[in-house]
């Protein structure tokens, strides 16, 4: 097959997006050669910070719509959503990608990112997590193999992954699920840093449903971007089916949420205008509280444009979730302890670099291979 | 009152040299100010003209002017009689009736804007302040005729500064501090919360005010500083046992016994501020002579919204209660402050809600 004439390599958009690219490695590389300190503004009090807040916590969260919509269509066979599977897939392959290349920047020792699959430390969380994303980003690239193949005319290849698809798709399933909750378990480790707003020995379980409500939005949010700019065209009832499994979950992810406040927290501790109520609320109305009300509604439920809006929401406000956990919520605790961080400019622009990254293959991903098919 | 003892030394009525010395001396160090006040704390104490004080007193239970009578350093006699000139008090008034009334509305057209006014108990303003009166007349309306002409308001113990134990749930009298009564006339009012308070807090106040012709820091709740700038829990001589963990559980058990931490019982001491644990009560300041010294839990008797309101055997707010296991680094390291990180953070997501938001008004795209 041909590449897609109808996408332009070559558009004012893509131009930024490779200037950005090139910034990000300039300072990439010099943070290779000079190191952490003289990149970012992290410290001892705060050593995770934007790059991990964004890139890694926010990027995986994002690509949970890979192992939602292969899962709806590869085990439950609900052929609906077939147009959008391998967006959804490369989507993800994408994400865990960029979260590896930020993870291998923001790791002390870059070079020894390959260590904990040697060396085993299997009574660390971290650990888990360095395993899961070894598997997943493999499976997603087992996943995402097709494409190549057809691609290419490795016609046997095609043959051998399409044999193997469904045990992968599988073998994804579990990983993500235990991987996108380890993200959250990571954290269980900080009860006294961390404001009770979100600190919660069911943080794993917030993190995975939060992800879930993200992965559907984002499936949804990408494939009316690629209808729009990439001329992909798909049923109406693809965004409806999405929109009703955003309410559902958000909807239980309310819930979770409620329960943690009262049980965990106090519902004061949200209103008491410190840095951390102040987010937690915010992250709520925004991510949470506002779609729902909107999709409670029928006829916005059934409605393209509104349910793009409301994907909007749902990503800024899971968005700021992951970025509450990673840094303010322990606000008052670093503070009190005479810390303060906030990123430096060099930190924003390796993350606009990776994100470009992302998009920018994504873009190319659908000039030259066999996205749009069905 | 200046006159020769038989041992030739300078006496103030009963008071010897020596010993008044050694109030002031005890007057500036419990405020903190420096040696060299002394002297000029002297001068100003016995100076010929001895402020004026009016003393009012609202819905009290006379447990402040008791704990101001049992101060040795000076006694009673020698402050009323040598330092201030106490020209009205009901509990201490010589005359009674017309005579004493009469002598107060005197004093206060003779002394116009140079008096103390000390308020004890709280104000009852329901049905116009029928519920406190004296002499036939509101105690209310007696403070606001009051209260204008002097130069400096002092409102002592928790009734006064907060309404205390009478305006306590469900305040049936309208029981309303000073302050709150003043702050609408614009009388700034200093309160030196307790029940009682300390009296030296007092007497240190009104001694800076005779001292420097004004009155000493402040905090946000118009307390001195000097007194109520830390909380109980911070000096208390109980503090090793709270951050061992070593707890009285129940009144009389074995722990409660051996002196244990009576946080568990109830003590307010974490979220009061005052300084009953560095300046015991009843002028034996080493051996002890405070609530929890004795085995019963702080009540918070001069915190506002903690005495007369929370629950008395409830657990106090403690704000960190374990050290941290890292310390603060003397210099800070670099970053602006994750404050104005989250804001930006928060102002972008907002930025994207209301586009969002705004893009909901337009028509279904085909």
């Amino acid at each position: 097959m041909e590449s897609n004439p109808a996408i332009k390599t070559w558009t004012p958009a893509t131009i930024v997006m490779m200037l950005l690219i090139i910034f990000g490695v300039g300072v990439g590389v010099y943070r290779m050669i000079n190191g952490l300190g003289a990149t970012t503004n992290l410290n001892d009090v705060y050593p995770w910070g934007f790059w991990l807040g964004l890139d890694v916590l926010g990027g995986v969260a994002m690509a949970a719509g890979g192992f939602i919509i292969a899962c709806a269509v590869y085990l439950f066979n609900w052929k609906k959503y077939r147009p959008i599977v391998r967006p959804a897939i490369l989507t993800a392959f994408l994400g865990y990608l960029m979260a590896v290349l930020a993870l291998f920047l923001d790791i002390g020792h870059p070079f020894r990112l390959w260590h904990p699959s040697i060396m085993w430390q299997y009574h660390s969380v971290m650990w888990v997590v360095a395993m899961h994303v070894i598997f997943y980003t493999t499976t997603l690239g087992l996943e995402f193999s097709p494409m190549l193949f057809e691609r290419l005319g490795w016609e046997k290849a095609r043959r051998a992954v399409g044999k193997i698809m469904i045990g992968a798709v599988i073998f994804g399933v579990m990983l993500s699920t235990l991987h996108q909750s380890s993200l959250g378990a990571v954290f269980l480790i900080a009860p006294s840093k961390m404001s009770s707003l979100w600190w919660d020995t069911k943080l794993p379980f917030h993190f995975l449903v939060s992800a879930v409500a993200m992965g559907l939005s984002m499936v949804s949010f990408e494939t009316a971007l690629s209808q729009k700019f990439l001329h992909h065209k798909v049923d109406k009832e693809i965004y409806f089916g999405l929109a009703r499994g955003v309410m559902i979950v958000l909807g239980f992810y309310l819930c979770l949420k409620l329960y943690q406040l009262f049980a965990v927290a106090s519902p004061g501790m949200a209103f008491d205008g410190s840095v951390e109520g102040n987010m937690y609320l915010l992250e709520m109305l925004v991510g949470v509280i506002l779609p729902l009300c909107i999709l409670a509604v029928k006829k916005y439920r059934q409605n393209t444009r509104v349910i793009f809006s409301v994907n909007v929401l749902v990503i800024v406000g899971v968005l700021l979730n992951r970025m509450n956990v990673c840094l303010f919520s322990m606000e008052s605790y670093n503070t009190w302890r005479g810390m303060s961080y906030s990123p430096s400019w060099k930190e924003f622009v390796v993350s606009l670099g990776v994100v470009s990254i992302g998009v920018f293959l994504y873009k190319m991903s659908a000039k030259h291979l066999p996205l749009f098919t069905h | 009152m200046v006159s020769k003892g038989k041992s030739g030394e300078r006496r103030w009525g009963e008071v010897t040299r020596r010993d008044f010395v050694k109030f002031c001396t005890g007057v500036a160090a419990t405020m903190g100010l420096p040696m060299s006040v002394v002297p000029k704390m002297a001068k100003a104490v016995t100076s010929p003209q001895r402020p004026p004080v009016i003393w009012l007193s609202g819905q009290e239970c006379t447990g402040c002017v008791e704990s101001l009578l049992r101060t040795n350093h000076p006694t009673i006699d020698n402050l009323i009689f040598d330092l201030i000139s106490l020209e009205y008090s009901e509990t201490l008034n010589a005359g009674a009736g017309h005579q004493a009334e009469h002598h107060r509305e005197k004093s206060i057209e003779a002394n116009k804007g140079k008096f103390v006014l000390v308020v004890d108990g709280a104000i009852p303003v329901k049905d116009g302040g029928v519920y406190c009166q004296i002499a036939g007349k509101p105690v209310l309306d007696i403070l606001k005729e009051t209260a204008p002409l002097a130069g400096a308001v002092i409102a002592i113990g928790s009734c006064a500064s907060w309404g205390g134990v009478a305006a306590a749930s469900p305040n049936p009298t309208g029981a309303t501090p000073v302050h709150k009564i003043l702050e609408e006339h614009g009388i700034s009012v200093v309160n030196i919360p307790g029940c009682p308070p300390n009296p030296y807090n007092f007497l240190s106040t009104v001694i800076h005010f005779l001292t420097f012709g004004k009155l000493p820091a402040l905090d946000a709740k118009g307390r001195p500083l000097f007194a109520y700038d830390r909380r109980i829990h911070e000096n208390c001589e109980r503090r090793p046992h709270f951050d061992a963990g070593r707890f009285a559980e129940q009144f009389g058990d074995e722990s409660h016994r051996k002196g244990y931490c009576l946080y568990k019982l109830g003590c307010k001491g974490p979220e009061t501020f005052n300084n009953c644990s560095t300046l015991h009560f009843g002028d034996v300041s080493s051996t002890g002579c405070w609530p929890v010294a004795t085995g019963a839990p702080c009540f918070g008797c001069s915190e506002e919204n903690v005495g007369f309101s929370s629950p008395l055997f409830s657990k106090a707010r403690v704000s960190f209660p374990t050290p941290p296991r890292q310390f603060t680094e003397a210099v800070p390291e670099k970053g602006g402050g994750a404050k104005s990180f989250a804001y930006g953070v928060a102002g972008v997501a907002v930025g994207a809600t209301a586009v969002a938001l705004a893009n909901l008004r337009g028509k279904d795209e085909e």
